[in-house]
């Protein structure tokens, strides 16, 4: 029913709740998974102003082969996407979805906001709203 | 972590019998049960004969609902309730523990540029257990 499932991992401590979730949603229902993970880069306000991005690629990296891991011990082989970019996160999500032609997006309602009366963050928020294709909501 | 247990929150918007159908099929391919749930959004003043009669006369949407899923051989059953859409459907989900609600994106809203609609909206933002958001 859906053929290739994106998978947005942030490091936080809901991500394995989240990955796990989606392996086994793509073992019953027949498809790929491919994990995300996005840096999103403030826009600069001056030319003059310039972000390293290094330390959030390198973060980004390693949350990547954990959640790979994870995903393998649950019977699963998925590819993996760094996007870096600037923008919001919720916003390239929805467009790395709508580029590569992903079905499915399993998303948990919150990762790093700590804000603990949010029901739900602002990237699951958008990325509900935004993509095209169908989002699965996972909860705590 | 399988979804045993499936709430599926329909209405008389056109597009209905789609997403029954894609509730459908993912009942098929992963044995879930299906309850197609209907509420009657009315406004508070409503006496009980009201209320009986709304339910008696909406009743039909989730019973097609239900005979389309049963005849590709999927367990599910109707029903219709009375009240605010988005309260009713949460607390059902919570009280009833359910697994899963499937929610299509729009139901009542005829906003083309308006991709979720607020009842979808809504629910994503309060239910307890996961929502998938079919688009």
């Amino acid at each position: 029913m859906f053929e290739k499932i994106l998978v947005p991992v942030d490091g936080s401590e809901t991500m394995e709740r989240t990955v796990k979730l989606a392996c086994d949603v793509a073992k019953m229902l027949g498809g790929t998974l491919t994990l995300i993970h996005i840096v999103a880069l403030p826009i600069p306000v001056d030319a003059s102003m310039s972000f390293d991005p290094t330390p959030l690629e390198q973060y980004g990296k390693k949350t990547l082969e954990t959640a790979q891991k994870l995903a393998k011990d649950r019977g699963c082989n998925a590819d993996t996407i760094q996007e870096v970019n600037y923008g919001n996160a919720g916003h390239m999500i929805a467009r790395v979805a709508w580029d590569k032609g992903f079905s499915l997006i399993v998303i948990h309602a919150r990762g790093h906001s700590k804000i603990e009366n949010l029901l739900i963050g602002s990237v699951c928020h958008t990325v509900a709203h935004r993509a095209s294709c169908s989002v699965l909501i996972v909860r705590p | 972590m399988t979804f045993q247990r499936v709430l599926v929150p329909v209405d008389d918007s056109p597009h209905v019998l789609e997403l029954a159908q894609q509730a459908t099929e993912f009942a098929r391919e992963t044995g879930a049960t299906l309850t197609f749930l209907h509420v009657v959004n009315t406004p508070k003043i409503t006496s009980a004969k009201d209320i009986e009669q709304q339910k008696r006369e909406y009743r039909w949407i989730s019973d097609e609902c239900r005979e389309k899923a049963a005849a590709q051989g999927v367990s599910a059953s109707s029903r219709v309730e009375v009240g605010s859409p988005v309260e009713t459907i949460v607390s059902i989900a919570e009280r009833e523990k359910f697994d899963l609600i499937i929610m299509g994106s729009k139901g009542q809203s005829h906003l083309r540029t308006l991709l979720v609609g607020s009842v979808a909206d809504q629910v994503m933002e309060h239910a307890s257990c996961p929502v998938l958001l079919l688009k």
